[in-house]
C-alpha cells in the first residue's frame, strides 16, 4: 500500500475510516502499523485538527438555552402546520375527544393565535410515582423510571430546599384507607399498562385522558393535585366523578373550570426524563384575559415565570416547563388555570376559568 | 424517519446554534436562526431522510439569507449616514474585550476559506459525520476528509497568524 494521503488521515482521525470500517479502513490500520512516515504524518494531521478546532472554539459564545420544542410546534402550528405523522410528532400523541370532530385540531389556529395554547407541563406520572412511592406501592420496573433521580443526592435536596418556599405547608393528612386506595390504583393502572406494547400504553393512556378530559373539571382550590389524581381515578372506577363538568357552552369559558393534571406515562423515547403533559386550552373569545397560577405553595420558580405564580396567557402562549430534576425533588402540588381580570395583576380571587379540551403529551 | 424532531432538536440545538453563530456571528439571531430551522422542519413535508443533514442545510441557507439582508441593511445605513464610525467603542470589561476579539479573529480566519471548505469545517464541527456532511455540501463522501483537511490547515494558519498580528499590535477590525 501506498503512504496514506491528508484526507484519509483526517478521515481516520474523525472516525469515518477506522479499522472496522471496511477493507480500506483495515488495510490502513495495517499500514499505519508498518509504516513510520504515515504515523508521524499522522501525528501532525492530528496536531492540525486540534489547532483549528482550538480556534473554532475561540469563538464560542456562552450557550444559549433552547426554547422548549413544544414552543416551536406551537409557533409552526400559527404557521398553519397541521401534524400527520404523529409517529414523529412527540408534541402530538394524545387528543381529547372533547376536542370536538377528529379534524378539529387540525385546524390551523392562526386566528387564535392569541389564545394558542398554554401548557402546562406535569410530570404527574411522576406524583403518582411518587404518591406510590411513599405509600408502600412498588411500580413495575418498565414505569418505574427516574427512581434514582427521585432519590437525589442529599446535599441536591439540600439545595433545593434551600431555594424552596417557607411559607409550603404540609398537605393535610388524608384517612389512611383512602391513601391506600389512591396508591392502589395509580399501581393498579401502571401495572395494567405494563404488560403491554409501547404503542398499547400510548393508546390506553390517550383513552384515559381523553375521558378525563371530557369529565372532570376543576376543583376547589385547596384541592392537591394527587388527590384530584386519586380522586378521579376512583370516580373513573365507579363510573361517576364529582367534579363532572357540565356539558360544554359556546362563549366565555367562565364557568367551566378544569384542573389540568394528569398522570401520564411517558418518557419512553428519552430514557431518563420524566413524563411530560401539557394541556392546551379552548379557544377563548378574543377579549379573555388569562393566566396561568400554580398552585398555593408551589415554588414560583418552578415555572420559570418573572411573575411569581403566575404565567400569562395570550398570543405569547406560554408553555410551562418544569426542570425534571426539580420537579422530582418537590412534586407540584397542583397547577389551576383561571381566568384573570387584570392579566397584569392576576388576582388569586379570580375565577378558574380556562377549560381544556386538548391533551398533548411529549418531551420539549 | 427514525428519530423524532423532539429527539434531535435536543441533540442538536447546541451544535446547530453554534453553526449558525459562526455564520451570522450573533448569537441571539444564531438562536432564533436555529428556531425557525425547526419550525421549518416540523413544516417539512416529506419528511427528509436525513433530518440532521437537512436541517444544517437549511440552516446555512437562512443564515445566508441573513446575510444578504444584512447586506442590504448596511446599504440603508450607508444612505442615511449615520456617524456612528467616529464614536467611541463603549468600554467593556477585559473579557468581554478580548472574547470580541478572539471571536473576530477567527470570522477573518474562516472567511479566508473558500466557502466550501468553511462549511464542510463547520458541519464537522457541529459534529455531522462525513456521509452527514457529504448530503448537506454536495461533496463526494470521499472528499471530505480531503476538504477538512485542506479547510483546518488553512483556518489553523490563518488564526495563528492573526494572533500573531494581535501580539505585535496590528489591528484586526
Amino acid at each position: 500500500m501506498s503512504h496514506i494521503d491528508e484526507g484519509r488521515l483526517h478521515a481516520w482521525l474523525d472516525g469515518a475510516l477506522g479499522p472496522q470500517s471496511g477493507p480500506e479502513g483495515a488495510a490502513m490500520a495495517v499500514h499505519l502499523e508498518e509504516c513510520d512516515e504515515c504515523r508521524s504524518r499522522l501525528e501532525e494531521a492530528r496536531a492540525v485538527r486540534e489547532r483549528a478546532r482550538a480556534a473554532l472554539s475561540a469563538a464560542d459564545s456562552p450557550p444559549l438555552a433552547a426554547p422548549p420544542f413544544v414552543d416551536l410546534v406551537a409557533r409552526a402550528r400559527s404557521d398553519g402546520w397541521t401534524p400527520d405523522d404523529p409517529s414523529d410528532r412527540e408534541s402530538v400523541r394524545i387528543r381529547s375527544r372533547t376536542a370536538g370532530p377528529a379534524g378539529r385540531s387540525r385546524i390551523p389556529r392562526v386566528g387564535l393565535a392569541w389564545a394558542a395554547s398554554i401548557t402546562i407541563a406535569v410530570g404527574a406520572g411522576l406524583l403518582g410515582r411518587e404518591l406510590a412511592l411513599q405509600r408502600g406501592g412498588d411500580l413495575p420496573a418498565e414505569l418505574d423510571f427516574g427512581r434514582e433521580s427521585v432519590e437525589a443526592p442529599a446535599d441536591e435536596q439540600e439545595g433545593f430546599r434551600e431555594n424552596a418556599p417557607a411559607a409550603r405547608e404540609p398537605a393535610p393528612a388524608e384517612p389512611p384507607a383512602r391513601q391506600k386506595s389512591d396508591a392502589r390504583k395509580i399501581v393498579e393502572a401502571e401495572e395494567s399498562t405494563a404488560g403491554r406494547g409501547a404503542e398499547s400504553r400510548k393508546l390506553d393512556v390517550s383513552e384515559r385522558v381523553d375521558a378525563d378530559l371530557a369529565e372532570v373539571a376543576a376543583p376547589p382550590a385547596a384541592l392537591r393535585a394527587h388527590e384530584t389524581i386519586g380522586q378521579v381515578e376512583d370516580e373513573e372506577s365507579s363510573g361517576r366523578n364529582r367534579f363532572a363538568a357540565p356539558p360544554p357552552q359556546p362563549g366565555p369559558a367562565i364557568g367551566h373550570p378544569a384542573l389540568g393534571c394528569w398522570r401520564m406515562e411517558s418518557g419512553q423515547e428519552r430514557s431518563g426524563l420524566p413524563a411530560r403533559l401539557w394541556l392546551t386550552e379552548d379557544p377563548l373569545p378574543d377579549d379573555a384575559h388569562g393566566a396561568l397560577r400554580l398552585k398555593t405553595d408551589m415554588d414560583p420558580g418552578l415555572s420559570g415565570s418573572e411573575a411569581p405564580g403566575w404565567l400569562p396567557l395570550g398570543a405569547d402562549s406560554v408553555w410551562l416547563s418544569i426542570p425534571p430534576r426539580v420537579f422530582r425533588l418537590a412534586p407540584v402540588d397542583g397547577i389551576l388555570v383561571g381566568q384573570v381580570s387584570d392579566p397584569t395583576e392576576p388576582s388569586a380571587a379570580d375565577p378558574l376559568s380556562v377549560r381544556f379540551t386538548r391533551v398533548e403529551c411529549g418531551t420539549p | 424517519m427514525s428519530e423524532p424532531w423532539a429527539t434531535i432538536y435536543g441533540q442538536v440545538w447546541d451544535d446547530l446554534v453554534r453553526f449558525l453563530d459562526r455564520k451570522v456571528w450573533d448569537p441571539e439571531r444564531a438562536r432564533d436562526l436555529a428556531q425557525e430551522t425547526f419550525v421549518r422542519a416540523l413544516q417539512a413535508d416529506p419528511v427528509p431522510d436525513d433530518p440532521r443533514a437537512w436541517l444544517f442545510t437549511v440552516a446555512g441557507n437562512l443564515a445566508k439569507d441573513e446575510a444578504r439582508m444584512a447586506i442590504r441593511r448596511r446599504e440603508k445605513l450607508k444612505l442615511i449616514r449615520v456617524d456612528a464610525e467616529d464614536a467611541e467603542p463603549v468600554a467593556g470589561p477585559d473579557e468581554e474585550l478580548e472574547a470580541s476579539d478572539r471571536r473576530a479573529m477567527v470570522r477573518q480566519a474562516l472567511e479566508s476559506l473558500s466557502e466550501r471548505d468553511r462549511e464542510a469545517l463547520l458541519l464537522c464541527d457541529a459534529g455531522l459525520n462525513y456521509t452527514e456532511i457529504a448530503a448537506a455540501t454536495g461533496l463526494s463522501p470521499g472528499s471530505v476528509g480531503t476538504t477538512l483537511s485542506r479547510a483546518r490547515r488553512r483556518l489553523a494558519a490563518a488564526y495563528e497568524a492573526q494572533e500573531g498580528d494581535e501580539e505585535n499590535g496590528v489591528a484586526h477590525r
